[in-house]
């Protein structure tokens, strides 16, 4: 969320932060965004863990793609639904799937699917081919694969931020010999390549400093990281407990692929 | 991400990549990014085989758990041998990770048991992540180990009591493990000897006081173990209390696991419907026991049986017949009905191989009732009153019409009855159907015929039938029961005063011929 500052007392008086996701949402409900970026904002960070979430709750893709929407529509609309997922203010991610939960009881009590959108979605988000989920994804029960999805979109974010400022700060060379040696092997199941391989390919002189390289992204990287997390808490604790929940989340799922 | 998205990664892939950021590392990002002086290559984000920390050389990497990565390192210098070092995460240097670390090492460093691993030393990286040193522990997990070499029940027991003894030792020395499970109670084999050894303190507490302050810091907000063979109270986080019961319902889960070779609740679909659930189903679902479990398995109860060296019929036998007592006392909900030591529990199981009256024992009457009256506490109401009184009377009255000599026997058997007939209608009832009226029926049917070799038992039964009916307001039903009761005393009384008056007859006919002869 760069590019946009406010200052809220949303979360407490004792802290002021910056451009949280809790004032983005209170932002587009006391209707500052009559352009709708910031609406297109949250549902572009947030659709898959909801549209995840919503699958694996047994909605076939074009019922989870509506109410992916409807969700979003209410979750910035209609103040009542903020209201009573309060308790679980703090932590976004929590909220959201909070929210989530009270959107589908509602609906399944209003059975009106046809209200479920809008007249004129609120903002066009790409879900019209949603991605097939991952076999890894379709192991998880719900709030898994939501957490899932989340730390997904998350990682997806920040390294999407980070490579774009590097582009913009003139260290292409350092976010590609990121790329090589760190992404890619992970996501790949590959081995990294060698830095007297990185040197010979971006023609780096020292391998020293390509080594360097990496740890300039992956501090660019760490900050951008604590940054996202820190905008969806409102407390450093609460922050702690994120990551630790992350950390958990892994834990587990690590265990039960065993 | 304009590469490729990590959408779609696997979830280790991800986790990967997180910890290869640096997930909750502080970023030194205020310092000037191109000022780095020495190369920090990705892979030195976690230690690699080959790196030193302090006298000690990593070799490989064991295990990664929650919060730490554990490596099989040597040591070097004078004492050459080989040990297991943990070492906090990288991105996992929090306050909150770094109290829990640190509460780890003291549990272990005051811990003297030849079943829980030793620790050694401790130290930080020069990075200044926290590291330790303990007993490098070569085995299975206890299950595993049990299964690999197809121990037999008594075996299992036998290796399972050298838990408890360790358990009990570390409850002695005021720390609860509170992640009791088998991959962290590992066996290996000394000169022959299966050795059982806990390795992991991770999540431990303090009994009595916190190891660190910190420590309490870490209880916030999360819960801590491993649902599968968590308690209910370390489940349900309302519950800040924990004790070294908690430990005791662990240990009932995994002999349970060691008895069937299943946890007792389906682990399809324990995990279902996220955290709630699982709290639930801990909290309020009781076990099946072993021996329902094992029967219901299927074809893979051949082989649960296969690997204790039986068949499943003997195996589903031994257990219904009083074994399974033993894990279901030690996971009963309520604490206070588990064993009140891991010590206890040890010595049931001594009880059990050497043929003795266990400590345990199946699920007795009152247990039933709470059981009933927690599940159904809107219904019971009233009815319970009414129900006590009637059932306290029915045994007052019936202990003074037959005398101390007979009345153990005989309170055995109207609490069969009462266990059996009247709280079994109880169970047997359609939910909305138990009511006052339906178990006086239901008792009153079952009664027919019941008690023929002791109609006293039964005439006071139909007594206090009676007066419950009268009470009811069912005064048909009441008089039925109290006709019958007269009934049965003035037919078991005539019978008392024929025999009487033969023993009398024949008394004095004896003493007659008796006094003739002198």
């Amino acid at each position: 969320m760069t590019g946009y500052h406010d200052q809220t007392d949303m979360g407490g008086l004792r802290e002021a932060f910056l451009t949280t996701h809790w004032s983005l949402v209170e932002h587009i409900q006391s209707e500052d965004d009559k352009d709708r970026v910031l609406i297109g904002l949250l549902l572009d960070r947030y659709w898959k863990p909801v549209y995840c979430y919503l699958r694996h709750k047994g909605y076939d893709n074009e019922d989870a793609k509506d109410l992916t929407q409807g969700f979003f529509h209410e979750v910035v609309l209609n103040k009542e639904l903020v209201v009573r997922a309060d308790k679980a203010k703090g932590r976004f991610r929590t909220f959201l799937l909070h929210a989530l939960d009270q959107y589908i009881l509602n609906e399944k009590r209003r059975q009106a699917t046809q209200k479920r959108i809008p007249k004129g979605k609120l903002v066009s988000f790409d879900i019209i081919s949603p991605p097939a989920l991952p076999e890894a994804v379709s192991r998880l029960n719900p709030e898994d694969s939501y957490n899932y999805a989340w730390t997904a979109s998350m990682l997806d974010q920040v390294l999407s931020e980070v490579e774009a400022k590097c582009m913009e700060d003139g260290l292409k060379v350092h976010w590609c010999i990121f790329r090589d040696k760190v992404v890619q092997p992970i996501l790949g199941d590959s081995s990294p390549p060698s830095f007297e391989d990185l040197c010979e390919k971006y023609v780096i002189d020292d391998q020293k400093k390509a080594a360097n390289m990496v740890t300039t992204i992956k501090r660019r990287l760490q900050k951008a990281l604590n940054q996202f997390i820190r905008n969806t808490a409102t407390s450093d604790d609460e922050m702690q407990e994120e990551f630790a929940e992350i950390v958990k989340f892994f834990s587990k799922s690590a265990q039960n692929s065993r | 991400m304009s590469d490729k998205s990590t959408f779609g990664a696997k979830p280790e892939q991800l986790k990967k990549l997180l910890t290869a950021i640096g997930l909750g590392e502080s970023s030194t990002g205020e310092q000037n990014d191109q000022t780095v002086s020495q190369a920090a290559p990705a892979e030195s984000f976690i230690e690699q085989p080959g790196t030193r920390i302090g006298r000690y050389k990593l070799l490989r990497m064991l295990g990664e758990g929650g919060m730490g990565i554990v490596y099989l390192a040597e040591q070097q210098g004078s004492i050459r041998r080989r040990v297991a070092l943990k070492v906090i995460k990288p991105g996992m240097d929090s306050k909150r990770v770094i109290a829990r670390f640190e509460a780890e090492r003291q549990a272990l460093a005051l811990l003297d048991h030849p079943n829980i691993a030793h620790v050694y030393d401790s130290g930080t990286t020069e990075v200044g992540r926290p590291y330790f040193v303990m007993e490098h522990v070569k085995g299975l997990p206890i299950t595993e180990h049990c299964d690999h070499y197809k121990l037999t029940i008594e075996q299992r027991l036998r290796l399972f009591q050298q838990v408890c003894q360790a358990v009990h030792h570390a409850h002695q020395k005021g720390i609860i493990h509170r992640d009791i499970k088998p991959s962290n109670i590992l066996v290996s084999i000394h000169e022959d000897q299966a050795v059982p050894k806990i390795i992991d303190f991770g999540v431990a507490k303090a009994v009595s006081q916190p190891l660190t302050e910190r420590t309490l810091y870490t209880e916030q907000g999360q819960l801590f173990g491993t649902p599968e063979y968590m308690s209910p109270e370390q489940a349900d986080m309302a519950v800040e209390d924990i004790d070294t019961r908690s430990d005791i319902y662990s240990l009932g889960v995994l002999l349970y696991e060691l008895l069937t070779g299943v946890l007792p609740f389906d682990p399809d679909t324990f995990r279902e419907g996220g955290l709630d659930n699982i709290r639930k189903v801990i909290c309020e679902t009781d076990p099946k026991t072993p021996s329902t479990r094992l029967t219901k398995l299927g074809d893979e109860a051949t082989s649960v049986a296969e690997k204790r060296r039986t068949e499943v019929a003997a195996l589903a036998k031994k257990l219904h017949k009083e074994l399974e007592w033993i894990p279901l006392k030690a996971m009963r909900k309520e604490r206070s009905e588990r064993y009140r030591s891991a010590s206890e529990l040890a010595d049931d199981i001594e009880n059990y191989l050497k043929g003795n009256p266990l400590i345990a024992g199946p699920p007795g009457t009152s247990y039933k009732l709470k059981k009933f009256v927690r599940r159904n506490s809107a219904l019971v109401g009233g009815m319970v009153t009414v129900m006590v009184v009637l059932l306290v009377g029915i045994v007052v009255s019936t202990l003074f019409a037959i005398g101390q000599a007979r009345a153990r026997t005989e309170a055995q058997i109207i609490a069969n009855f009462l266990e059996d007939d009247v709280l079994g209608s109880l169970r047997r009832a359609k939910i909305g159907e138990a009511t006052v009226s339906y178990v006086l029926d239901e008792a009153a049917e079952r009664l027919e015929g019941k008690f023929k070799d002791r109609p006293l038992i039964e005439a006071s039964i139909r007594e206090k039938l009676g007066w419950t009916y009268r009470t009811i307001g069912v005064p048909e039903k009441a008089e039925k029961h109290f006709l019958r009761a007269i009934e049965i005393y003035k037919l078991t009384f005539a019978l008392f005063i024929i025999d009487y008056a033969a023993g009398a007859k024949a008394s004095i006919r004896n003493s007659v011929i008796r006094e003739g002869t002198v």
